[in-house]
Formats: structure tokens, sequence, C-alpha cells
């Protein structure tokens, strides 16, 4: 069709149609932030995450300035003689079993646990938006054939099957850090299917698709130029909590030892802690500090989803 | 006679589902890498008898036929040879199952209880104090890890203030005791992991049950009862209550992952004998066995879950049988 266009209308046609379009979603982007701002948990919640992304960014700046030690290459040296020493002047939040600083892990472990959160998360809203628009647009045994499998996802119990999941994907034997987030992300999407393709099954009974399959848009115009953009926004919301089930979720797996003991999470700190002296020698400095990070950064992320949501769906907005 | 038919539906499915994870779960162990053969004996048994040992095992056929034999055996009851138990699957997880279905059955017990009343108290003093504080701290323990939870209970109450056992379900030094005794201490052992699960696992009723009720108290029926002139305290019980618990019902079955998921973690940290416990040796022994015993086992206790609350469900509300 592109082609077929005179060369100088059509170019300044569809670069106005564009810049119409991109005004548009600023006012709708500017709007959405006006009812954002009013919402104050959802502005807590940013508050809070805002903190933590910046702490996650300014760990290496932080070792740089030599304000902290870099766990991650004092993971193999240990200095027995400081073990589990309480909070003091040289070390803030006390030392773990091995002589290392608290704080620093507790920093460089907010960075690995949001690169999982958010990795997880990531392929969460892929295969969950994907697997969604399909079954959603094309109907009948290919929706059938994917929600059985939707539905097969979610009444595993989580747990034990990324247990098994993460004993088996290759390379065994090794844990790490990467099979953790894939582990993750393919147990997690069913939600996510489920919500894109009920929403998908209302847009496409809506005026404008009608029109466009009339026009002869073929299926993949439709999903790319109508459906999915209209997705987008409860996928993004939905996207957000992801990340807050993905950075409890590394920590239960990281709990059970399947996490990689080079890369430390605020998961693998609290494993170290369990299981090498930190618990039974009542080092509180070593284990309340990741938990009460996981807490406040699963929270943060909730209440920015909570708020999207209220103002993505009107109807929840007289509560 | 509707009725049937739709009982029947559900049961076709779950068998349906049933059969798909028990096939993912073979294909899952066949695509390990490594010989499952090695698994049993262990790595050091001469390379010359590997090819009749995987004769043995039956490793030597075709994967179909080893597909349909291995199914025959699965529901004669035979869920293979734990590696490192050197004993008979099933009875290994039944074994500890007792012990994790004695923990999530009082636990559940409490857990609904409190939450339903919770959630109630809640939803009906909407942005009030009350609510806010009950909202925050529901959240709060949603966003837990349970084995963090645990170890906090463990490190303040028990190893600093000695108010409640460390470990396990029974002291082990102590041999004579009567039966009372017996029930007693298990029970003195059962506060702290019950209240940790009741913790974690409440919150989702709280939430669940306010926001039901808040959205109920918003139907005309309700506006109805007030003009009508019946007391606030009437409308909440008798209108409003038993509609929101509807919901409720139907979302239960789908928390039921988390709460085996908090479960296992529990277990772990209390050292209590259930599955919990077995799948952190089955980790720490690679019983690979066992921990795909525990899977299917547990995926089949969760759909026969959301099968009888689909069932009670219909009960309740004759609504979803059209």
């Amino acid at each position: 069709m592109k082609d077929t266009e005179p060369d100088g209308v059509g170019k300044s046609t569809r670069a106005s149609v564009r810049a119409e379009k991109m005004r548009l979603t600023v006012v709708k982007l500017r709007k959405t932030w006006t009812t954002f701002r009013k919402n104050r948990l959802g502005i807590a919640g940013m508050i809070i995450l805002a903190t933590f992304i910046g702490m996650a960014l300014l760990s290496e700046p932080l070792y740089d300035l030599g304000l902290i030690q870099n766990p991650n290459k004092l993971m193999e040296s240990s200095n027995s003689a400081i073990a589990l020493n309480p909070p003091s002047s040289s070390h803030l939040l006390g030392t773990d079993e091995k002589g290392r600083d608290v704080l620093s892990e507790l920093v460089f472990g907010s960075r690995n646990s949001l690169i999982v959160g958010f990795a997880a998360a990531f392929i969460t809203m892929i295969l969950g938006a994907g697997i969604g628009l399909v079954a959603g647009s094309y109907g009948k045994a290919m929706d059938e054939l994917l929600m059985r499998l939707t539905d097969l996802f979610l009444v595993i119990p989580w747990l034990p099957f990324a247990v098994i999941l993460a004993t088996f994907l290759p390379p065994e034997n090794r844990p790490s850090l990467f099979k953790i987030i894939i582990v993750i992300g393919i147990t997690s999407w069913p939600s996510t299917a489920r919500i894109v393709r009920a929403q998908v099954l209302t847009i496409r009974e809506r005026a404008y698709v009608e029109r466009a399959v009339a026009v002869g848009s073929g299926k993949m115009h439709i999903i790319g130029a109508h459906l999915m953009p209209n997705v987008f926004p409860l996928v993004f919301a939905n996207g957000i909590l992801s990340v807050s089930y993905a950075i409890l979720s590394e920590a239960f797996l990281s709990f059970l030892g399947l996490s990689d003991p080079s890369k430390i999470t605020w998961g693998l700190m609290l494993y170290n802690s369990f299981n090498f002296g930190g618990f039974s020698n009542n080092a509180y400095w070593f284990v309340l500090p990741p938990g009460i990070c996981i807490i406040l950064v699963v929270l943060g992320f909730t209440f920015v989803s909570f708020a999207l949501d209220e103002i993505l769906n009107p109807r929840l907005r007289r509560r | 006679m509707q009725n049937r038919t739709f009982f029947v539906k559900k049961l076709i499915n779950v068998l349906i589902l049933l059969l798909a994870v028990w096939t993912l779960n073979f294909f899952l162990f066949h695509l390990l890498p490594g010989d499952p053969a090695l698994g049993l004996v262990g790595p050091r048994i001469p390379q010359d008898m590997v090819p009749a040992l995987r004769h043995l095992f039956g490793l030597d056929k075709p994967l179909y036929e080893q597909y349909f034999i291995s199914l025959g055996s699965t529901l004669k009851g035979q869920l293979g040879y734990s590696w490192f138990y050197k004993d008979n699957v099933l009875d290994v997880i039944t074994y500890r199952l007792q012990y994790t279905l004695l923990l999530v059955g009082v636990g559940t017990f409490f857990t609904v209880m409190l939450g339903v009343f919770l959630g109630i108290v809640a939803g009906s003093r909407r942005g009030e104090p009350l609510d806010v504080v009950i909202v925050g701290s529901s959240l709060t323990f949603y966003a837990m890890p349970a084995f963090w939870l645990a170890m906090i209970l463990l490190m303040t109450l028990s190893a600093n203030l000695h108010l409640f056992p460390l470990q396990g379900l029974y002291e082990t030094e102590a041999t004579n005791r009567s039966f009372l005794g017996v029930i007693g201490e298990g029970l003195w052992h059962m506060v702290l992991p019950v209240t940790t699960f009741v913790l974690v696992s409440m919150s989702e009723f709280v939430l669940m049950m306010r926001n039901a009720l808040v959205d109920v108290l918003t139907e005309d029926y309700i506006i109805t009862a007030r003009a009508k002139g019946l007391t606030p305290k009437n409308i909440i019980r008798k209108h409003a209550v038993p509609n929101a618990l509807l919901p409720t019902i139907a979302t239960t079955a789908m928390f039921i992952g988390w709460i085996v998921t908090g479960t296992i973690m529990i277990e772990v940290v209390f050292s209590w004998p259930g599955i919990g416990s077995l799948v952190w040796d089955a980790l720490k022994h690679r019983d690979i066995p066992v921990l795909q015993g525990i899977f299917l086992i547990v995926t089949l206790a969760m759909l026969l879950a959301n099968f009888a609350a689909d069932i009670v469900y219909t009960y309740v509300d004759p609504r979803v049988r059209i």
C-alpha cells in the first residue's frame, strides 16, 4: 500500500498523523499522571521503589568511593576474625558468618534481586501477553488449546514445580541466577494470559475492529494495530505486580539453595543466615534487613500496581 | 440430571489435567541430562555394567513403550524408588504427608475463620482507622516471605524468650510419656508453625472478603434493606455477608498453590517432619524421584481441592450450574 501512494502527499500526511498520535499519547500520559499523583498509596509505592532502584544503581559508584565492599568479589574470601559481629561504626549493619559487611551485601543484593524481578516479570509479560493475544484473537481450536494449557499451569502447585524445573534445566547441578529467572518466568504467565485474553475478547467485538475486518485488514494487522495497544496498559499494570511476585519467588527458591551462591541476592542472604550460623547465633542484624527490604519492595510494587489498576479500570474508581 | 453432567464434565477435566501433569513429569525426567540408571546406583559403577542396568530398569526400550509401562505402574500406586531413602517413593511421601496435613488442616481452619472475620470487620468499616490497620497489616504479611517470619518468630519467642520449643514435633530425648503428654507436647510444638501459617496465608482471605463485602454493599438490594429500616448490623449479617462469601469460596481454591508454598517453607524452618522438610532433604541429596513424587502428589491434592471447591460452589450458588 505504501508504494502506491504519491510520495510527497503521503509522506506529509503520514507525518502529521504521526505527530497527532504523539500529541494524543502525551496528553493521555499527562492525564494518567495527574490521576496517579492524587493516589497516595501509589505515590508511597513510587517513593519506595525509587529508593531501592536508586540503591541498586548506586551500588557500583558507592563501591568505587570506598563506602561499601563488593560482596560479589569477596564471595570466596572469608575473615573469620570478624564473623557475625554486631553492628558497629565500621560495619553499620554488622557482619555475616564470613565477616563480610551486611550493608554492602544488602546494597549489592538489591541489584541482583531487582534484576531477577524485572527480568522474570518481563518474560511473564511476553509469554502471558503473547498467549493471551493469540488465544483471544484466533479463537476456536487455538483458544481451546491455549486455555487448557493455561489451566494446566494454573493448577500446578508453584513451588514443587519450580523446584523440579530448577533441578532439570541445564546446566544441571549448577545453580544460576539466569535459571531462576527462566523458572519464575515460565511458571507465572498463566494469570496474565487469562486477563489479556478476556480483554481481547471484549475489544474484538468493538465497532472499529469490525470495521477494520470489513476493510480487509489481516489478522496480524488487527493484532498489531488494534488489539495490542489496547491490552498494553493492562499488561503493564499486571507486569508490575509480577515483579513483586518474582522477587518473592526468588527469595523462596534461593532459600531452598537453588540460587547461585556467588551472586548475592536478598534471598541468598537469608539462605546463608539460616544455614551457616547467623540464625542459630541470633544474629538479628543479618536476618532482619534482607527480609525488611523484600517486604518494602514487594509492597512498593503492589501499591504502584494497585494505583495503576485504579486508573486503568474506571469501574474501580468509585470505591 | 443437569447436576450430574456438570460433575462428570468437571471430573473428566480433572482427569485430563492429571494425565497432562503426569506426562509433563515423565518427559522432564527423560529429558534430564545424564543417565537415570546412574542416579539410583551412584556414579561409581563400572562402565561396562551400565547397559545391563539400563536393561534391568527398562531404559533401553523405546520411549513410548516406557511411557505406557510407567503410566501403568503409577496407576498401581508406584511412584518410583527413592535414590536416597532406598524405599518406595509413595511410602516415603505418605509417611510425611500426615504431618503436613495436620499442619495445613489446623492452619487452614484458623486462617479461614480469622480471615473472614477480619475481612467483615474491615469491609463494614470502610475507610475507618480499623479498616486501614487491618488492610495495612494484611498487605505487609502478604509481602512477607513465610520462612522469614518463621525465622523471626523462632528467634524472638523461642531462642530469646524460651516461650516455645525450637523445632520438630517432639523432644527426641524424652521416651516415657503418657498418651496425654504426647498430645500436649505435640500441640505445644504446633503453636509457632500454625501461627506463622495463619499469619502469612490469612491476608489473602482478609483482602478478598473485605473487597467482596465493599462490592456487595454498593448493590441495590442493600439500599432497599436500608430503606426498609433494617439496622446496619442486620444488613451486614443477613444481606451482605452471605453474598460476599461466594467469591471468597470460589477464589479460595486458587490460593492453595501459595498455601502449599508457604507450608513447605515453614516446615523447613521449624524442622516439621512433613512434605516441606522432605523437599529440603531431597534437594540436598538430589533425590529426584522423591521430588517428582511430591510434585505429582501435591498436584493431585490441588486438583481434588479445586474439584471440591467447584462442587461446594454449585451448592451455594446455583447460578453457575446454568
